[in-house]
């Protein structure tokens, strides 16, 4: 009697059916259909672009449970037919624009209009927003782009944007440059807070997953003035991005494999949606060993990196809401074996090998010393209140940041940090925005900065706190199409010193620093003819002298060179003037074109001393900081063309010249002239594959000829060239829609060095690298 | 007095106080403030002396060398001190307890030769014992370069040349002096 059996057997699959149904309704918020009667529903919407309202045609609607796909049509309507009543979720998806998911319950005939973000002026990845939706100066990278770098380097993958470079050490530590300002004098902002860390090094990257950041805006412009901290005109801010409102738990799966240093890397992120309370759980891991330059293996490159975040949002009706927020980093980055040297002789030595020291055949994912260990956690909370044409916000934070560098020591020492600093800082920020017209708020910023015992060398920097109340407010105001914005800013800082003095038995000295800075900006937006617009904007920005700039003493490692700070430093002061012109060539031809000149009184730098210091160890050159007058004068363009239905070519192109005035020399560490080229073939449906997209980039970086051998041990490397290629797609017939790419980074193996990467005194840059990542939507 | 630079609604609980944490003193233990060497022949014996207590910068070091006599054979040896410390920490005992991971290299005159006469445990030389044959009456300049983690196997190291040693640079000190 087999029905019998079967009968018998049925109760105990339905109860592990069950538990597994749970598991996954819990893990992934999936539920199968149950049957409805009727199967004869229809649903149906119009997709609209979120800025003009025009309708959007060739966005892809999925019905994620039954596959059904709709396609809008010219006046960006979608229909389905033949549903049955249930619980459905759906995709809109388009070239360009970041995927929007809504979920439903059907129970009759519907109707789901949506808004989508899509930008007429759009750039390919970089997405240049128009003056009516973004006050300020700012381009916008997209997710689509940052999914592709998840494996990478937050400076690393911000780069692809006109006007950013990168100043590195090897493959992982890496800082961004904004048209010449990095450290300092940029300021990142990660989720509404200013990140506090060892900007000071050049060797000392920021303390931030790049897979927290959904959005990352670039500011180049003055305009960054409502944002606290010490920059000078650049401010990059990165944003986790709105949680989708779909009320279930869903997850999304970043897998990223590489064949350079064969590493992996990958990101979980769990979240749910809802009309009152939202939250989103997520987690990176990453690893890599030793990278491998077109010849040899770099020894002692690799990173160890686990990072996690958490975030809620409660709105208790549309005029209240509050977010919190956590965040952890931990990274390991091992720096070029070859790389650590003692004195000048051992640079010079370096410099003459062909292929640098230690360079061993093996792969390895050890990493000794030289290494640097870091720890980084924010915790944030946030509350806004609106009323009907005001809105006050009330933030505030804590960071605490562990840096602990080590070196390679005498007597079993390496594993004792040759730098160890923790820092724990404070944000209190107050907001009031008043119609769109008026911003005005509150900002304080107090830092805690100390050397932790125990390291048996003496620090570097001394122990410090730091304390920045400031206040700023914005204004602009249209008139027709032409429009303007104000901005001022004021900083009072006070700082307590406490260090060493160099005696056999030191002593502690005391210093405390008051600076009163101000800052202002004005900018002006006019049309110049339908199609294309004009912008000029004047920044002044004051900073104080930073704590390294004034009191650094000791050897500096990671530069061969013994570092003086210089207490006589005054605040730096910059103005900065840029013209920008972007429009509408013809229906195919966009361009988006932007020069500035950036004067500064008191721009402080490393100046390298005529003697060198004779110590025990031999010879080292000393550099102290000093200030000059200086001007930074560049210029970025960005140029697209849709060559065809499916062809597009994108151009890109940066140039930037740096002159210390007062010695007629020129700045060290200014990003060469370079340029991007990139033909792209899209197709956004072929078979069963969407969004099939194929790239191919040529990357030319030139010499920097702006150079004097006073200012560096070597002259700059040759300029380079390098060819990448990539194909992505995702499978929408699939559940769990994956998108797959693969890319292949310096594809013919060219062996270069990079003006910027400090590991050029010693190897060549990476060799060829393939990746291959996938993205699972649960 | 510096409370009302902090604003009211600050719940600093990260900032215990507005003071900076106090410095401690390091105890730069690895530090090497002195180099001797010694070298005695038959009836004579000379020094050359590195102090630099201070470490980096801050006071000038004392450079001190005793003239050689021409023609003579010298037993040399190295004594490297943390005077820094008090009592004085033996560096010397450190780097011989690493004697795979250190080697001394000798630059000098042709009018000079130098020779190890120590090893490690692998075979390799070491540099704290060395001999050193001094020619005809002339002028010198002799340097003396300790390097760590230096490649002992790469090309003419094991001889003396410093060239292809690469490593770290301890020590890197010049003594001027005349052989009579």
């Amino acid at each position: 009697m087999p029905a019998a059996r079967l009968t018998l057997k049925l109760p105990s699959t339905l109860i592990l059916s069950n538990r597994v149904y749970i598991l996954l309704v819990f893990l992934i918020g999936w539920s199968p259909q149950v049957a409805a009667q009727s199967c004869s529903l229809t649903l149906s919407g119009t997709v609209l672009d979120e800025h003009d309202q025009q309708p959007m045609s060739a966005v892809a609607v999925t019905i994620i449970e039954t596959g059904h796909e709709s396609w809008t049509d010219e006046s960006g309507r979608y229909t389905f037919t033949g549903l049955c009543a249930g619980q459905y979720h759906l995709t809109f998806t388009h070239i360009g624009c970041s995927e929007e998911r809504r979920s439903l319950s059907l129970s009759a005939s519907s109707t789901m209009d949506l808004r989508m973000e899509h930008h007429h002026n759009m750039l390919h990845e970089v997405d240049v927003h128009d003056v009516h939706d973004d006050p300020i100066n700012t381009e916008r990278i997209s997710s689509t782009e940052l999914a592709q770098s998840s494996s990478k380097s937050l400076a690393a993958s911000i780069k692809e944007v006109a006007g950013i470079s990168l100043i590195s050490n090897g493959s992982d530590i890496g800082l961004p440059v904004l048209h010449g300002m990095f450290g300092n004098r940029l300021t990142l902002i990660n989720n509404g807070v200013a990140h506090t860390g060892q900007q000071w090094g050049a060797d000392h990257a920021p303390e931030i997953d790049p897979n927290v950041a959904q959005n990352v805006q670039v500011i180049s412009g003055a305009a960054g003035l409502r944002y606290p901290g010490t920059h000078m005109g650049g401010v990059i801010v990165l944003e986790p991005g709105n949680i989708p409102s779909d009320p279930h738990v869903h997850a999304r799966v970043k897998n990223v494999a590489q064949s350079n240093g064969r590493g992996f890397s990958t990101n979980a992120s769990v979240y749910q949606g809802g009309s009152k309370t939202k939250w989103r759980l997520g987690t990176t891991l990453r690893w890599a060993g030793d990278r491998h330059s077109p010849s040899y293996y770099l020894n002692n490159t690799g990173t160890q990196q686990a990072h996690f975040n958490g975030q809620l949002q409660q709105t208790w009706n549309p005029r209240q809401e509050a977010e919190v927020y956590y965040n952890s980093y931990r990274s390991i980055f091992g720096v070029l074996r070859g790389s650590h040297i003692g004195n000048l002789t051992d640079l010079e030595s370096a410099f003459s090998r062909e292929v640098p020291f230690y360079t061993d055949s093996a792969f390895s994912y050890q990493i000794d010393a030289p290494r640097q260990q870091v720890q980084h956690h924010l915790y944030k909370a946030s509350f806004t209140q609106r009323w009907a044409e005001d809105e006050l916000k009330f933030t505030t934070a804590g960071q605490s940041n562990y840096r602990k560098e080590f070196d390679i020591r005498r007597g079993d020492r390496s594993d004792i940090p040759a730098l160890s600093l923790v820092q724990h800082s404070q944000f209190i920020e107050l907001l009031h925005n008043h119609k769109d017209h008026f911003t005005s708020g509150f900002q304080f910023q107090g830092k805690r900065n100390t050397n932790a015992p125990g390291t048996g060398i003496r620090p570097l920097l001394p122990n410090y706190t730091s304390f920045t109340n400031g206040a700023f407010t914005t204004y602009k105001a249209h008139w027709g199409a032409l429009s303007a914005e104000a901005a001022l800013r004021y900083d009072f800082t006070f700082r307590n010193i406490a260090m060493l003095s160099t005696d056999v038995i030191p002593e502690v000295l005391y210093f405390t620093d008051t600076y009163h800075n101000f800052s202002a900006l004005g900018r002006i937006t006019f049309p110049l003819h339908p199609k294309w617009k004009g912008f000029v904007e004047v920044g002044l920005k004051q900073r104080p002298p930073e704590v390294n700039e004034m009191y650094s003493f000791g050897l500096h490692q990671g530069v061969s060179g013994i570092e003086e700070g210089n207490l006589d430093l005054n605040p730096e002061q910059g103005v900065k003037a840029t013209a920008q012109l972007r429009g509408i060539v013809s229906e195919h031809i966009h361009l988006d074109a932007r020069a500035y000149l950036h004067g500064f009184n008191g721009y402080v730098y490393l100046q390298p001393q005529q003697e060198y210091r004779l110590t025990i160890r031999g010879a080292f050159p000393v550099f102290t900081y000093e200030q000059c007058d200086a001007v930074l004068l560049g210029s970025d363009a960005t140029l697209r063309m849709d060559l065809h239905e499916h062809w597009r070519w994108t151009s890109r192109w940066s140039y930037l010249r740096g002159t210390n005035l007062t010695e007629q020399l020129p700045l060290n560490f200014m990003p060469p002239w370079n340029a991007h080229n990139e033909l792209t073939y899209t197709v956004a449906k072929w078979k069963s594959l969407r969004n099939v997209q194929a790239t191919l980039t040529h990357q030319w970086v030139g010499e920097q000829l702006n150079w004097e051998e006073s200012l560096d041990f070597i002259p700059p490397p040759e300029g380079y060239q390098l060819v990448h290629a990539s194909l992505s797609a995702s499978f929408s017939q699939v559940k769990t829609r994956p998108q797959v790419f693969v890319r292949v980074e310096n594809a013919f193996n060219t062996t270069y060095r990079d003006y910027l990467n400090r590991q050029r005194y010693f190897a060549d840059a990476v060799g060829r690298n393939i990746l291959l990542g996938v993205t699972w939507n649960l | 007095m510096k409370k009302i630079f902090v604003p009211l609604v600050v719940a600093a609980t990260f900032l215990a106080s507005c003071d900076p944490a106090e410095p401690t003193d390091p105890h730069e233990e690895e530090l090497i403030t002195t180099v001797t060497v010694d070298l005695v022949a038959d009836g004579t014996s000379a020094q050359f002396s590195y102090v630099d207590i201070d470490g980096d910068g801050g006071n000038d070091p004392t450079v001190t060398a005793d003239n050689l006599q021409a023609n003579t054979t010298y037993t040399g040896s190295i004594t490297l001190l943390n005077e820094s410390e008090t009592p004085a920490e033996d560096i010397t005992a450190e780097v011989s307890a690493e004697a795979v991971d250190h080697q001394f290299f000798f630059a000098h005159g042709a009018n000079i030769t130098t020779t190890y006469t120590d090893q490690d445990a692998d075979g390799n030389p070491v540099g704290l014992e060395f001999t050193l044959v001094t020619g005809d009456a002339s002028s010198e300049s002799f340097t003396v370069t300790l390097r760590h983690e230096p490649d002992k196997t790469g090309t003419d190291v094991a001889d003396g040349d410093i060239t292809n040693a690469g490593g770290e640079t301890d020590i890197e000190v010049t003594f001027n002096f005349d052989i009579e």
